[in-house]
């Protein structure tokens, strides 16, 4: 449920934006999607507070304090706040500085409140904030700035293999992690 | 006659942009008109290439090589009666003026076959990225979850990301290609000819307004587990044996977690 967050935020959002009564026989089957996902969403959410134990490592990895514990409500929370700045605001050109301000709000929150019980842990998630901040940064410069006759200048053709660096970098970091629990359980 | 734009599509390996227009009213003639007599435009250095679909659906490519055809204005001047058909020939002219902004949100600019081909390498690598990262997240599901939900959103929010860029250029316009790590879904769409509601930074990322054609096969997917813990819990409930009971439950509960 909470991999699909950017997806159902975002069309959520852009349903009550844009939905223009065009085509009337999808209203009814979006409002019945839309209520459905809501009910699941809510549903975790609660289940995530009153449910805590099968939820296992959602809450284990986490050290006992009560943010630490309801980390995953304040990182839905910050990703629901991310994808509502691009959606409202994606015709606006200086956005992406706006967007930019969400990972790095999350970087010194993990930094200050250090809520997983592992340093590990730790360093994957900021590492994977700082990963978020740079692609977006990289997208804010190419939104604020370039042209799209200026697309042939060294950085500007530079920048999109720099994005897909940092996402193998992403995976990298956390496949280590992954790996590292998997030879743990052999 | 009258015509109305309602997409425009640049294409993303050549410089050339695709108009499709709804030609009314629709006569079994219009298949036989010679478009490029009937319709004049201000269009300069490029070639015009006009195509009727059927149904009212005329598609006019547009190959530019040297021009910037992006955000030109465009007026068609509409007379059939130049065609030589005797069913338009009482037909009055007509006018239609239009901006080039394409909906995939592929600036109609000139660009080198350089850019073209590095563009085209770039959606594969966009491709296998994303791929990759569903593969980890897939492991990550029967080790650590979390691990993979949050790399996920790494990768998520370098595909939305891309709507706060108007206008890619091809090599960025392949970063849309990553789509796959938002999961699967179907196009829901009656008329492939139309444009989305939605502004071109978003449908050229094929969000659409409807909220049924941007979340349908993710839904389910949302809703399997939900089904398969529902199915276990039914069975601990039915199961006589102890031991099995206490394990479905256990089941069920992990699944729907």
């Amino acid at each position: 449920m909470l991999c699909f967050e950017y997806q159902w935020v975002a069309s959520f959002e852009v349903f009550a934006l844009y939905e223009g009564h065009n085509d009337v026989a999808k209203l009814p089957a979006s409002l019945v999607m839309l209520v459905l996902s809501f009910i699941i969403i809510v549903g975790m959410l609660v289940l995530l507070k009153i449910r805590p134990v099968p939820f296992g490592a959602y809450k284990t990895a986490f050290r006992n304090t009560a943010f630490c514990q309801n980390y995953y409500w304040y990182l839905i929370a910050s990703r629901f706040v991310l994808m509502s700045i691009m959606v409202f605001g994606s015709q606006f050109k200086y956005i992406g500085f706006a967007c930019m301000l969400v990972p790095f709000v999350n970087f010194f929150i993990l930094n200050s409140k250090k809520p997983y019980e592992s340093k590990g842990d730790l360093g994957r998630a900021m590492g994977n904030e700082a990963i978020t901040f740079l692609i977006l940064g990289i997208y804010s410069y190419y939104a604020a700035f370039v042209h799209r006759t200026d697309h042939d200048q060294t950085l500007n053709i530079t920048l999109p293999y720099i994005v897909i660096l940092a996402l193998c970098a992403c995976i990298a970091l956390n496949i280590t992690f992954l790996i590292k629990t998997i030879l743990m359980f052999l | 006659m009258v015509i109305k734009l309602t997409n425009t599509v640049k294409e993303i390996n050549n410089n050339s942009v695709t108009f499709y227009f709804e030609v009314n009213p629709i006569t079994d003639d219009l298949a036989n008109l010679d478009y490029s007599k009937a319709f004049t435009t201000n269009f300069s250095g490029v070639t015009l290439t006009y195509s009727y679909t059927g149904n009212g659906k005329l598609a006019l490519l547009v190959d530019y090589n040297a021009t910037d055809v992006q955000g030109q204005g465009i007026s068609v001047q509409i007379d059939t009666t130049q065609s030589g058909l005797a069913s338009f020939e009482h037909y009055v002219q007509s006018s239609y003026s239009f901006v080039v902004d394409p909906d995939n949100n592929v600036a109609a600019s000139p660009y080198a076959p350089s850019t073209y081909n590095q563009a085209q390498a770039f959606r594969w690598i966009a491709l296998a990225v994303s791929l990759l990262f569903l593969g980890v997240f897939i492991i990550s599901l029967f080790t650590k979850r979390y691990i993979g939900v949050e790399m996920m959103g790494v990768a998520q929010v370098a595909f939305f990301g891309l709507m706060i860029i108007t206008e890619w250029e091809p090599i960025l316009a392949s970063m849309s290609y990553m789509s796959y790590v938002n999961g699967v879904n179907a196009q829901i769409q009656k008329d492939t000819y139309a444009a989305m509601e939605t502004p071109s930074p978003l449908s050229g990322l094929q969000i659409d307004a409807p909220m049924i054609s941007n979340f349908n096969c993710v839904l389910i997917f949302m809703l399997l587990p939900l089904l398969v813990a529902l199915v276990l819990f039914v069975w601990s409930k039915v199961t006589k044996i102890l031991s099995r009971q206490n394990m479905l439950l256990e089941y069920s509960k992990t699944a729907l977690c």
